[in-house]
């Protein structure tokens, strides 16, 4: 039951700004074998982000935007909330390096609005927008799939590693999702997501992120801490996501009105 | 010898006026500076060792202490490396202790690169270990024999800033590290493999020159991590690499061919031309068309004709671009004709403004950079014009170029200012403003002195005392003043570094009242110019 109720925080705070669709109960969870599948791979990978006695968490991401002839790197702190009233929210503030320090987005619903301390205004961009090297607004805050995607195809197999994968074909459930497209393959046995192709409408590969190792926070909940990410459209780079840090905290929901950006 | 005395003099008058203006004033005593530096010492502490401030704050407020410099701060640094509760402020101090040179930092530094939880935390603390006492060397030892803090220093020296703070005496020691771990493709990822090449690149190892040519020819090779290769061997001056290289070029693996390229780019060897003009001209991917049309500009005149094509046929405005960047590069009569021949051309006019607002920046600098300022004038207000919906969106990811293209203009044509400044658009009269201090020098007082008012525009304020800040003057020390709680950052920035400049005693209770703010970014922009402004103050008594 604790794992349900954290699935079901999981997918309320959703990643993928799919608060508006995810409103059921642990039964129907249940009920739904699909529904169940990509509630556990979300909790696999963001189980550590949620907890039931406090509705925010914090956590770092360091970036690492690698090309074969250059390299640079940031950090990140992600914030994300949830009111019953207000519904969900996120936000990314850059840390380093200095000149970026002082950016932010807020993620509002599906709205995303980016402010920076040069603009007189915050500007809105989309979850297709680049945090820092190819890592877009919708990797860094994490792709959730419960309520955000439908299974379209499943398939079973052993992969190259020798390890039984479950793969999922995934359609986004509205427009305003920032991958209409997604392929994930997970540990047949733990759930843990392997890979998680992500594409456009046509089902054109925009990037392949592996997730390559987990961690646990100290109550035993997991989370992903390291996850490649490797641009197919300009397949030159590859950037690399540390997460760490992780805590679980109240937080004051003012920071994420995006109107008092600046203020 | 009379004239010879009046030229003396009166050069002498134009070099000490401006220094007169600045330094005139009353200076504050010694004490007085103190007492402002300790105050801002202490709006530091008191971020840094209240639980509840934000990670983001703790980065803000760290970064100005460590950039301070300050030795009196040495226990609250170290207390901050060892107990911060956030990695991202540890790893700041862990990276700016080394420069301190302070025995007192040695203990909490071997702590934490023994210790501390994250693996690029441990890296930098080792590093500023040896910065401060090379006999503490066994730490690279055992960092280096981890795998998890070995991908750490692979990534951190890659870049030519780490390895400038990496004492040279262990470099033979990380080079033997990354070679031997080199090999290891299950336990290391592509990304760190290929930092490992680039890391023993920057650290000038020559002898790893044929693991790189090895790993560059192998066939079951990662491209990501080959890409890196060929690119090492390029920056490491490997000539005899240059077949290699080219064979690689029609391997159909972007980085690769990516990697590749940068490396022929480096060794500039001619035999790469043709190569080079095939990539250029026929690759299918826009990203490895236009790494190969940069790489062309090293080569000169021999292959203008090619980037004039690129510049007049390719699909893609980014090709376009780099060619023009080339033609510039190489400069003369013939790539003159050639750009203004496509700066009046139908091209520009039919392409989607956003698409093609990095092409027309570049051929403004260019048609600057020839001396063509009245076609620049032309097209810069044909670009603005162009550019009307999405200005405010250019501006904000673009404004240094947007800047650096009007002065490059306005310095072969300066009537583009007024121009500029005549638009009602004040995103376009910003970019003027920005501009001018640059090209009218003391001569853009008076005009920017115009945008001061408090009813102003924003962003027209904003640049007015920027450019005001770089040229300030005792009279001023007021009106920077009043502006030290300003909203905006970038306006206060400007007026905290306009006092320091300044100097005077009045500054003092303005400053006072800044560290007291309300506002921690304001505190913190106060920290920073306290603690500058009584540096300079200490240094003139």
């Amino acid at each position: 039951m604790k794992k349900v109720i954290l699935y079901t925080l999981v997918a309320l705070i959703g990643l993928t700004f799919s608060f508006n669709t995810v409103a059921q109960d642990d039964a129907e969870a249940e009920a739904d074998p699909n529904a169940e599948l990509l509630a556990a791979m979300d909790f696999q990978r963001f189980a550590a982000y949620f907890s039931q006695e406090t509705p925010g968490t914090t956590f770092t991401v360091e970036i690492l935007a690698e090309r074969p002839d250059g390299s640079k790197q940031a950090t990140v702190q992600v914030s994300f909330a949830f009111d019953p009233e207000l519904g969900q929210r996120a936000r990314i503030d850059y840390l380093t390096p200095e000149e970026l320090a002082g950016d932010v987005f807020v993620i509002n619903g599906d709205d995303i609005f980016f402010w920076n301390p040069d603009l007189i205004t915050p500007l809105k961009v989309n979850g297709q927008f680049e945090v820092f090297g190819d890592a877009t607004v919708a990797e860094v805050v994490g792709i959730g799939f419960q309520g955000a995607y439908n299974v379209t195809e499943r398939n079973d197999y052993t992969n190259d590693d020798g390890i039984d994968v479950i793969e999922l074909n995934l359609e986004a459930t509205r427009e305003e999702i920032a991958f209409q497209k997604a392929r994930v393959t997970a540990n047949a046995e733990t759930l843990q997501p392997i890979t998680l192709d992500l594409m456009d409408e046509n089902g054109d590969l925009l990037h392949h992120n592996t997730f390559e190792s987990y961690d646990t926070v100290e109550d035993g909940r997991p989370f992903f801490n390291r996850q490649l990410l490797d641009n197919r459209v300009v397949p030159v780079n590859q950037t690399l996501l540390i997460v760490s840090n992780i805590v679980n905290a109240a937080l004051d929901f003012s920071i994420f009105d995006e109107t008092l950006l600046g203020a | 010898m009379n004239r010879l005395i009046q030229i003396f003099a009166l050069t002498s008058l134009v070099v000490l006026l401006p220094a007169l203006s600045v330094w005139g004033q009353a200076l504050p005593t010694d004490d007085e500076a103190r007492q402002l530096q300790l105050e801002a010492l202490k709006v530091i502490g008191l971020v840094l060792l209240n639980p509840e401030s934000t990670e983001a704050d703790r980065v803000n407020a760290i970064t100005v202490l460590v950039r301070i410099g300050e030795r009196t701060s040495m226990p609250l640094l170290t207390q901050t490396l060892l107990n911060d509760p956030f990695a991202s402020v540890r790893r700041i101090v862990a990276e700016g202790l080394g420069e301190y040179q302070a025995p007192e930092a040695k203990f909490a530094l071997r702590q934490a690169a023994l210790t501390a939880p994250i693996d690029s935390i441990r890296w930098a603390s080792g590093v500023s270990l040896v910065q401060i006492d090379p006999e503490e060397a066994d730490i690279l030892d055992i960092l280096l024999s981890e795998r998890d803090t070995l991908a750490s220093a692979a990534l951190s020296l890659q870049s030519d800033n780490a390895v400038a703070e990496f004492p040279e005496q262990f470099h033979e020691l990380a080079i033997a590290a990354f070679t031997d771990a080199f090999p290891d493709d299950r336990t290391y990822n592509s990304v760190e493999r290929a930092a490992m090449l680039k890391s023993l690149a920057e650290l000038n190892s020559q002898s790893s020159a044929n693991l790189m040519l090895n790993n560059l020819n192998d066939e079951e090779g990662d491209g990501f991590v080959q890409g890196a290769a060929a690119f090492s061997l390029g920056q490491l001056g490997v000539l005899r690499a240059v077949p290699d290289l080219i064979a690689v070029l029609d391997s159909n693996d972007d980085p690769l061919q990516v990697g590749a390229i940068g490396g022929l780019r480096l060794l500039q060897d001619t035999a790469a031309i043709e190569p080079l003009t095939s990539i250029a001209l026929q690759e299918d991917t826009a990203e490895i068309r236009a790494s190969a049309a940069t790489a062309l500009g090293v080569f000169g005149e021999s292959v203008i004709d090619t980037l004039v094509e690129i510049l007049n046929t390719d699909v893609s405005p980014a090709v376009r671009q780099a060619a023009l960047s080339s033609l510039t590069q190489i400069g003369g009569d013939q790539a003159q004709q050639a750009v203004v021949a496509f700066s009046t051309s139908e091209f520009l006019i039919t392409c989607d403004p956003q698409a093609c607002s990095g092409l027309a920046l570049e051929l403004l600098v260019s048609l600057a950079a020839f001396g063509e300022g009245d076609l620049a004038v032309e097209l810069l207000q044909a670009s603005i014009n162009a550019l009307a919906d999405v200005l405010p969106f250019v501006f904000a990811f673009a404004e240094a170029d947007l800047i650096n293209t009007a002065i490059a203009v306005a310095k072969v044509s300066p009537e583009v200012i007024d121009i500029l400044l005549a638009n009602e658009n004040p995103f376009v009269q910003a970019i003027a403003l920005g501009a001018l201090p640059a090209v009218s020098g003391e001569f853009a007082r008076s005009t920017l002195l115009d945008f001061v008012n408090p009813d102003e525009n924003r962003l027209l304020r904003r640049m007015a005392f920027e450019g005001l800040a770089q040229m300030p003057l005792a009279e001023d020390a007021e009106l920077f003043a009043a502006e030290l709680q300003n909203r905006d950052r970038r306006t206060r920035g400007a007026a905290f570094n306009a006092l320091v400049e300044i100097g005077d005693v009045d500054a003092v209770d303005p400053l006072l009242a800044a560290l007291a703010s309300d506002s921690l970014a304001v505190q913190l922009q106060a920290v920073e110019a306290s603690i500058n402004f009584g540096n300079r103050v200490l240094e003139s008594n």
